[in-house]
């Protein structure tokens, strides 16, 4: 752990200020994707998580962004859960949909 | 010729429509992989695995398994040529070499012959070590049925010694990468005692670090965190690539017979002594400066320059799956995900493994000469597609990389605790990136930790605590005496260049 801590200390002396906002861009939503997974389970999170991405620094249109981020979660449903029949962590919002 | 006969029963295990189609099925998705930013043949394959727990179930199953896995890492060493020369941004570390001059060539316009040599060449390194294999691991496998604990854990020695001597990094950061390693392996059950340990009351840590959440933070959120910070934006040569080019470059290409030859060597030794991919490229492509007749011209868009360090790579990236499969010591951070996979599918690797599982081996050995095969058309036929990727916004590509890094860490276990390690796993992998300090020792040293402590200790007790033990016979003798050799080459090597430089 002391390894760790030092090596946060070390980063900030490499790292330019802009950059590091850049790196923290991604760092920061990911801890709360993380968070939401637990919460609302990993398909609804994930949705926000991408739609956020889009919307943030792609400045997509809401359509858009609303396909693409919609349409990878099914596309990984469909893998993951129906052809490989590997269970992801879910929430209320798959419950309401019948497929929880 | 016993192997003849295993390898032509092989083909048949192999030849299957399933088997086939998975392997296509691999190698595009391992292309795709290799060509995506923070995804490569380590994570990859790693987030891959959970999907085939229930696949290797069914009777001949486990085959099926280690034919789409493995098919996946030749896809990613295909596709690491395809970014390093359209895009000048090598997709995986052991592509690094081939933008020497395959970026150069595509600034020229000649980005199809670049990368038909490219692929080429791959295929040729993957051939050949792919018939080292074939022939050199019943051997070595007969031979290792007779090892106890103190060869084992001079075999584990040597391989780690070998990070240290052979590494292009500062052997003392591949050193503190490596006991960071071990430090981790150590968290969870004692291997001899079962006791617990290094767990602070916690549940979570009961099972210790899976190296395989390390190997997607380390790699995928890692890689992730540095691209967002050299720029979002791709700037790649078009790719185009027709018959009459491949033509051409195929005449081309025999000119440097004895370049591939020499690399091939190269790659092969730097992929059985587990020296891995990315120093084979470097010092096959550094060998075929100095011996070429156009060496001076390097870096301005040789084929030459393609050929070298991406026959090595391939070969090496190939030939690290022999001691994987032998002794059970897998020699890349790949090799080591393919063998975590085994052993989840419940298969020993290691010498017993040619005997117990024949057409597990050889079906995976012959899988390999047809999905090379398989890769390189894949791979010549569709690289606009491939290219096309590419050009998806980060915007869109990133968080979408962040959710298979996430799927695939908490698949491992069912658990969010492991998609929380990848985050941290994630900024660990940044941080050593931006100081140069190399990933693979320590992903090695999580793997093998375990194994080598419980030989290391069962040696031990069989000894009576007596070290000597490891110099009792010629074979464990010789391989402790290289090991150690290896571990001071470095130290060797610095005193002898600051006495020339004193006298």
């Amino acid at each position: 752990m002391i390894a760790l801590v030092n090596r946060k200390d070390a980063e900030r002396d490499f790292v330019e200020l802009g950059k590091l906002k850049l790196v923290l861009a991604v760092l920061v939503p990911a801890v709360i994707y993380v968070a939401l997974i637990s919460w609302i389970g990993i398909y609804v999170a994930s949705v926000i998580f991408i739609a956020f991405f889009m919307r943030w620094l792609g400045k997509y249109a809401w359509w858009k962004v609303a396909v693409v981020s919609v349409g990878v979660m099914v596309a990984f449903f469909l893998i993951f859960e129906v052809w490989f029949l590997v269970p992801l962590p879910k929430g209320p919002v798959e419950n309401l949909l019948g497929v929880g | 010729m016993d192997e003849i006969q295993s390898l032509a029963h092989g083909f048949l295990v192999a030849l299957s429509f399933k088997n086939v189609a998975f392997m296509f099925v691999g190698i595009v998705l391992g292309v795709i992989i290799g060509v995506l930013p923070g995804l490569g043949g380590a994570n990859g394959v790693a987030i891959l695995l959970p999907l085939t727990f229930s696949m290797a179930q069914q009777p001949g199953g486990t085959t099926t398994a280690i034919i789409l896995l493995s098919c996946i890492y030749w896809g990613a060493l295909f596709g690491g040529a395809i970014t390093s020369i359209l895009f000048n941004i090598p997709g995986e570390p052991w592509s690094v070499a081939t933008t020497f001059d395959g970026y150069p060539l595509a600034q020229q316009g000649r980005a199809g012959s670049a990368l038909t040599a490219a692929f080429t060449s791959s295929f040729v390194g993957a051939l050949i070590a792919v018939i080292v294999i074939t022939f050199l691991s019943p051997v070595v496998a007969k031979f290792a049925l007779e090892f106890g604990p103190p060869e084992f854990f001079a075999v584990y020695l040597l391989t780690f010694c070998a990070f240290v001597g052979m590494s292009k990094e500062p052997p003392f950061k591949t050193l503190a990468s490596m006991m960071l390693g071990f430090a981790l392996a150590a968290v969870g059950t004692d291997p001899v005692t079962g006791a617990l340990r290094l767990t602070f009351g916690t549940e979570s840590l009961l099972n210790g670090f899976d190296f395989l959440v390390a190997v997607i933070g380390l790699f995928g959120i890692g890689e992730i965190l540095l691209t967002l910070e050299e720029g979002l934006e791709f700037k790649g040569a078009n790719a185009k690539i027709n018959m009459r080019v491949v033509l051409d470059t195929w005449i081309e290409l025999p000119r440097y017979w004895m370049t591939s030859l020499r690399a091939a060597a190269v790659g092969c030794f730097m992929g059985i002594v587990p020296g891995g991919a990315t120093p084979a490229s470097f010092m096959s492509y550094g060998v075929a400066r100095r011996f070429s007749p156009n060496g001076d011209k390097f870096g301005t868009g040789q084929v030459e320059g393609v050929v070298a360090p991406e026959t090595a790579a391939h070969a090496a990236g190939t030939s690290a799956l022999l001691p994987m499969l032998t002794l059970g010591v897998p020699g890349s951070p790949t090799a080591a995900v393919l063998l975590g996979g085994l052993l989840i599918w419940g298969l020993q690797p290691g010498p017993l493994l040619f005997v117990e599982q024949k057409d597990f081996v050889w079906g995976l050995i012959a899988s390999m000469y047809l999905g090379n095969i398989a890769g390189l058309i894949v791979v010549l036929t569709c690289v606009p597609l491939f290219a096309a990727i590419l050009r998806i916004p980060f915007s869109v590509i990133a968080p979408v990389i962040v959710v298979i890094c996430a799927i695939g860490s908490y698949t491992v276990h069912n658990s969010i605790f492991d998609v929380w390690m990848m985050i941290v796993f994630g900024v660990l992998g940044y941080g050593f990136k931006k100081l140069n300090y190399p990933l693979a020792p320590l992903v090695l040293a999580i793997v093998l930790g375990d194994r080598a402590e419980a030989s290391f200790r069962q040696a031990m007790l069989v000894s009576q605590g007596d070290m000597t033990v490891f110099f009792s016979n010629g074979l464990v003798g010789t391989m402790t005496g290289l090991a150690l050799a290896l571990l001071f080459w470095p130290l060797a090597s610095w005193l002898i260049s600051r006495f020339r430089a004193s006298a």
